[in-house]
């Protein structure tokens, strides 16, 4: 089946600063499908792109077959988007908003809204400036799945929300992507992309480290630890893609990518190692692995000595 | 008409009804006082002529001024304009619906100011032959009003703050008026005739409601226009802070910025010698006045100067 969402070799500058760089990105339809970053990654950004708000610098960008730059009005059409802070009218009531709205979307919008508000229990003669900010989300979420879109846009929804309103939200996600829809996520929410998402991106700095499903990613990568005799001692670093590195006294530890199985091996009785032992890692240990500057990153070199400072 | 462009008028008739009201309200209450006043009869009945006439031709103007920043910058600040991008709708029915709304407010509060004044007008025996009078004049006004609301459009679409749109308002009508005049001038001049006057004001109407409607194209679709991601390309005006701070030095200093003109940088030569002659000149001003005083803290201090010129100088010079 063909991507809802496709990328090719976006680029995008703000002066001197990359937003993005060389983004490629393919994303399947019926997911939740995760964008993780820390502040300023540029998710916001790539985001901005795919729904025609922002044009790239270089490349191409689509969502549903149609063109971001030049098929903006039927992009918006087959797609929901909900930014971290929306801006409503706050001098319409809930009910109003949903009135309003429903003109530009095909028939059926307005019953659902309806039901949606009910479900998420917001009152609907409130004017929205007197809701609560979790209300409100709620009524920028009903918007935008009232019309049934083949992709929902979330970037960043749930910050600064309370835990019960996050829960409806992140079950929203999973309702749609039950019946076939897209989700598209962008979060630094590690704990409730890890309970909903299918797939996961991860951005740093401009750059696209990772795509993956997530089963695959966390069973892909392990840490290794590995505690040596001495604490001046220098051991050979695993096989597989070594994402970071760290050493605290005479104990190492690598978060690793594609460890082979028989990884022990390159840890011989020579080498003055105590203790070996490998164990699956977490999302956030993952992502901090590949954000975190302050580890050192390796490349694929399969002959390598550990080089970190003790700490 | 459309559900979503007549979604968009209802919207935008709530937006401007504060202000339309305020407007019918002071124009009923105003004319109400002038009535009062002349009953009262502590003012002539000339000068309360003058007054309601004056009020006829203000208050219109107005609505005519403010509502294009409550509909426009306003939604922009408040972030609703930027929510309206993501829903699918046409621009074209966004821009429409602002200028169709903000029109009809405009005859709306030109028609009850009106009519008020021709009421308190046939309290008032004295006639002030003044811009009520003709119906050439009455257009004029109208003309001028429907001017300054596109003006007030444009002005908001090209910029994103309510006040700098509302300040430029003014030098773009002052503009606009000598050109009007000149214009009006030399049509009836050669003429001798009012209609191609008309001809040409209606024609000026459209050409800025043809203008509004580019600038709200660009304005609501940042990817093809404008916006400040991509005016940021461009070398703008910019206070840069930076601060340095230790045990011992703890500081902070502001350096005003400016784009630098294309010309400047072949103007580069040319200002590293005049300001040799500059800083020479100083110097001989300073050390004449030193002399003249025998003053030497003075003297002391015009070499302090002439060292932050030369130290001002080098850093504009670095820049170019």
């Amino acid at each position: 089946m063909s991507s809802v969402l496709s990328l090719k070799n976006i680029s995008k500058r703000f002066r001197h600063t990359v937003a993005l760089s060389d983004i490629n990105l393919e994303v399947p339809p019926g997911v939740v499908f995760a964008l993780l970053g820390e502040n300023g990654a540029g998710k916001t950004t790539l985001i901005r792109i795919l729904t025609g708000f922002l044009a790239a610098d270089s490349g191409t960008a689509s969502v549903l077959g149609h063109n971001c730059s030049s098929d903006s009005v039927a992009i918006r059409r087959a797609v929901g988007y909900v930014s971290d802070a929306p801006a409503l009218y706050d001098w319409m009531t809930s009910v109003e908003i949903g009135w309003f709205t429903s003109a530009f979307y095909p028939e059926g919008f307005a019953a659902r809204y309806r039901e949606l508000i009910e479900q998420f229990s917001v009152p609907p003669t409130t004017k929205i400036k007197h809701l609560s900010k979790g209300q409100r989300a709620k009524v920028a979420l009903a918007i935008a799945v009232s019309h049934d879109p083949q992709l929902l846009i979330l970037d960043e929804p749930t910050s600064g929300l309370d835990p019960m309103v996050r829960r409806q939200f992140l079950e929203s996600m999973v309702d749609r992507a039950a019946v076939g829809r897209t989700v598209l996520l962008s979060s630094h929410q590690i704990g409730e992309v890890e309970r909903v998402a299918d797939w996961v991106a991860i951005l740093h700095r401009g750059e696209l480290k990772i795509v993956q499903p997530l089963e695959e990613l966390k069973s892909n990568v392990q840490i290794v630890t590995a505690t040596i005799d001495t604490s001046e001692g220098v051991i050979a670093m695993p096989r597989g893609q070594v994402l970071s590195e760290s050493r605290t006294g005479r104990q190492f530890r690598w978060v690793v990518k594609d460890l082979p199985s028989d990884w022990q091996a390159d840890f011989g009785t020579g080498a003055g190692v105590t203790k070996l032992s490998a164990m699956r890692a977490t999302l956030e240990e993952i992502f901090i692995a590949v954000c975190d500057d302050k580890v050192t990153p390796h490349g694929d070199d399969p002959v390598r000595m550990s080089s970190v400072e003790v700490a | 008409m459309n559900s979503a462009f007549a979604r968009l008028v209802w919207k935008d008739t709530l937006l401007i009804r504060p202000l339309v009201l305020l407007i019918v309200v002071s124009a009923i209450a105003s004319n109400a006082m002038i009535a009062v006043l002349h009953v009262s009869n502590y003012v002539s009945p000339l000068n309360l002529t003058q007054l309601a006439t004056t009020l006829w031709t203000l208050l219109p103007s107005l609505l005519a001024f403010g509502a294009p920043a409550l509909m426009v910058a306003t939604e922009e600040e408040n972030g609703t304009l930027n929510w309206l991008r993501t829903l699918a709708l046409r621009r074209r029915d966004v821009i429409w619906a602002k200028l169709l709304v903000a029109i009809a407010s405009l005859v709306a509060a030109w028609t009850v100011s009106t009519l008020a004044l021709n009421l308190v007008l046939q309290f008032l025996p004295e006639r002030y032959t003044g811009t009520t009078d003709t119906v050439l004049n009455q257009l004029t006004v109208g003309y001028l009003n429907i001017q300054l609301l596109l003006v007030g459009f444009v002005s908001s679409y090209l910029f994103r703050s309510p006040i700098v749109g509302l300040v430029a308002v003014v030098p773009l009508m002052i503009g606009l008026l000598l050109l009007d005049g000149w214009v009006a001038w030399e049509l009836f001049k050669t003429h001798q005739s009012v209609v191609p006057m008309v001809i040409a004001a209606i024609t000026g109407l459209l050409l800025l409601a043809w203008l509004q409607y580019r600038l709200g194209q660009s304005r609501l679709s940042p990817a093809h226009g404008y916006s400040y991601e991509s005016l940021s390309r461009y070398p703008l005006p910019m206070i840069r802070c930076s601060t340095a701070r230790s045990e011992s030095d703890c500081r902070v200093s502001l350096e005003l910025r400016f784009p630098i003109p294309r010309f400047a940088i072949a103007a580069k030569t040319m200002w590293s010698t005049e300001r040799e002659a500059y800083l020479k000149s100083w110097r001989e001003v300073l050390g004449w006045y030193g002399g003249q005083n025998d003053a030497g803290p003075i003297s002391a201090n015009a070499d302090f100067l002439i060292e932050i010129l030369r130290e001002h100088a080098n850093q504009d010079s670095a820049r170019l």
